[in-house]
């Protein structure tokens, strides 16, 4: 037994030894890269018939990614990063559809649709598949589903807004402890505190000023129809209710940079870095020109350079 | 890779296969990832020009002028760390692939119910897909891969047609003199890691087969050990 683990210990150790150099990442072989590819987006490795089309040429990595993107696995797959993305929480109501955003997001990438219209879309999808209008409330993708609507509320619905932030912005502002004293926790009171006016009314990030634009929701996720929206401003720029907020965001540089980094989280297991900020400006213009089809930009970044090194 | 995240690796991928040599029945792995960029709740570098760098180029620069890539990690290598641990689907998978069967012990499939054990989210209760390499992950993978190169070797030894073993009889005594042996320990190389293995690979694996064989002389056990020793290393568990 001693001689046998002597050599597992020696082999675990070439394994390990045995890779990239501690400059940088190197290139692995097309093979090796299958193999990622694969994993990542059907979660299995590739098959016999797959090595052999690559091994032999007879197709490229891009080719493989065309046809794994068309595969019924990366369906299932992307079903999943959604269920993920969109859990429910410990204050979703009982009853609630915790997976229309999943399915709604599934259908426009599965579909090969314009990724914006999971802020603006006026449809959603059933059980079954089958999409459908969005009745009785003012629609804006997944942002005016029941499940997204009541999963995170807060105060004024400022949970809701800190949780649209990080998730659709990447901007991550700290909550804070309340100080000691009577405090004003109104909006108008925050407001006209220097202490937390900063971050409840600036143009760009104040909570408050973007959660006016999901007043009308009450808290188990439904629409009050006889509410009159307020007026709202996010990213420096006004409106009223969910689908301008949603059309606000798509034409954000903010959410196209969330959207691309969100990606970039699945493949290279970690978020952009600045110093990769070339790499983001690749990905966010092949995202952009291709009329924001998330299926490009996932071709994009699976078939790069980067992806196919460690 | 950076030298931290390559010694991680190494670390971590050693520990797995000393589990089982010395019985520690514990690993104490370190978190060598950088830890989250810390949230500064200061006024973000906007139109009336707050503290912080503004990039230069336009399409970096979002509403009020504020860094797009503000909270952006800071990598000093661009690209590195991009190595991912497979998770539980990818496991079974991987497995299934490699091994031509899945974790089944009498008559029960494994998986399911160490879906969680694995870190992989049900969707009812969980979430989020854990890929941590915890010590019980690594004690438990240990155990499903010793019982699937088993299945994997009884179901191939004697037989005229074989599943994993193609090259030789897995229940005929082993001789590494014998080309194919060599060309069946190359095989599972490149059956588990897809790539053509160095002559190296092939070597210690060799002589890993020999040495299991001498110890016990079982053919069986033999190329059990060699299957382990493929399926636990971290080259496998990683991509």
């Amino acid at each position: 037994m001693r001689s046998f683990c002597a050599v597992l210990v020696a082999l675990a150790a070439t394994a390990a030894l045995g890779g990239p150099a501690a400059t940088g990442p190197q290139p692995i072989s097309e093979v090796a890269c299958l193999r990622k590819m694969s994993l990542d987006l059907t979660h299995r490795g590739p098959t016999a018939a797959e090595l052999d089309k690559v091994k032999t040429k007879t197709a490229t990595l891009a080719q493989m990614a065309d046809a794994y993107l068309a595969s019924q696995e990366f369906s299932g797959v992307v079903f999943d990063w959604y269920r993920r993305e969109f859990p429910p929480t410990s204050v979703t109501p009982a009853g609630i559809d915790t997976e229309e955003p999943a399915r709604i997001i599934r259908h426009i990438v599965v579909n090969d649709l314009d990724f914006r219209e999971v802020m603006t879309g006026n449809f959603t999808v059933g059980t079954d598949g089958v999409a459908s209008m969005q009745v009785g409330k003012p629609a804006a993708g997944v942002l005016s589903t029941r499940h997204y609507m009541s999963s995170a509320r807060g105060l004024y619905r400022r949970v809701w807004a800190g949780r649209f932030e990080r998730q659709w912005t990447g901007i991550a502002l700290t909550a804070t402890s309340i100080p000691p004293g009577t405090i004003d926790l109104t909006r108008d009171g925050l407001a006209n505190n220097p202490a937390c006016a900063n971050c409840h009314v600036h143009p760009v990030f104040g909570i408050d000023a973007l959660a006016k634009f999901a007043d009308c929701w009450k808290d188990d996720g439904s629409y009050d129809g006889a509410c009159t929206t307020p007026d709202a401003m996010f990213l420096s720029r006004p409106g009223k209710g969910l689908p301008a907020l949603g059309q606000l965001m798509v034409g954000s540089k903010e959410w196209k940079a969330q959207i691309v980094n969100f990606y970039f989280r699945l493949f290279f297991g970690r978020g952009l870095s600045t110093s990769e900020s070339d790499f983001y400006l690749a990905a966010a213009q092949t995202f952009e020109t291709s009329g924001f089809r998330v299926r490009a930009l996932i071709k994009h970044l699976v078939t790069s350079s980067a992806y196919c090194a460690r | 890779m950076t030298p931290i995240r390559q010694r991680s690796v190494f670390v971590f991928g050693a520990s797995l296969l000393l589990v089982g040599c010395f019985g520690a029945s514990t690993l104490d792995l370190e978190e060598t990832r950088a830890p989250p960029v810390a949230v500064d709740p200061e006024p973000l570098p906007i139109e009336e020009g707050g503290p912080g760098v503004i990039p230069e180029d336009d399409r970096l620069k979002g509403a009020g002028g504020r860094d797009l890539t503000e909270f952006w990690e800071q990598l000093t290598v661009p690209y590195s760390a991009n190595v991912k641990m497979l998770t539980f689907d990818m496991m079974k998978a991987e497995v299934k692939r490699t091994t031509g069967s899945s974790w089944v012990v009498a008559g029960t499939d494994q998986w399911e119910s160490n879906r969680a054990a694995f870190g992989g989210a049900n969707y009812t209760t969980t979430f989020t897909e854990d890929i941590t390499p915890s010590p019980q992950k690594i004690l438990l993978w240990r155990k499903m891969a010793y019982q699937v190169c088993l299945d994997a070797v009884v179901r191939d030894a004697g037989k005229a047609s074989r599943v994993v073993f193609t090259d030789v009889d897995p229940g005929v005594a082993i001789s590494t003199s014998n080309a194919a042996v060599n060309a069946q320990v190359a095989g599972l190389y490149q059956r588990f890691f897809l790539e053509e293995p160095t002559p190296q690979d092939v070597t210690r694996a060799s002589g890993l087969l020999a040495a299991a064989f001498a110890d016990g002389s079982d053919p069986k056990e033999a190329w059990r050990a060699l299957c382990v020793g493929y399926l636990a290393s971290m080259k496998f568990l990683s991509y």
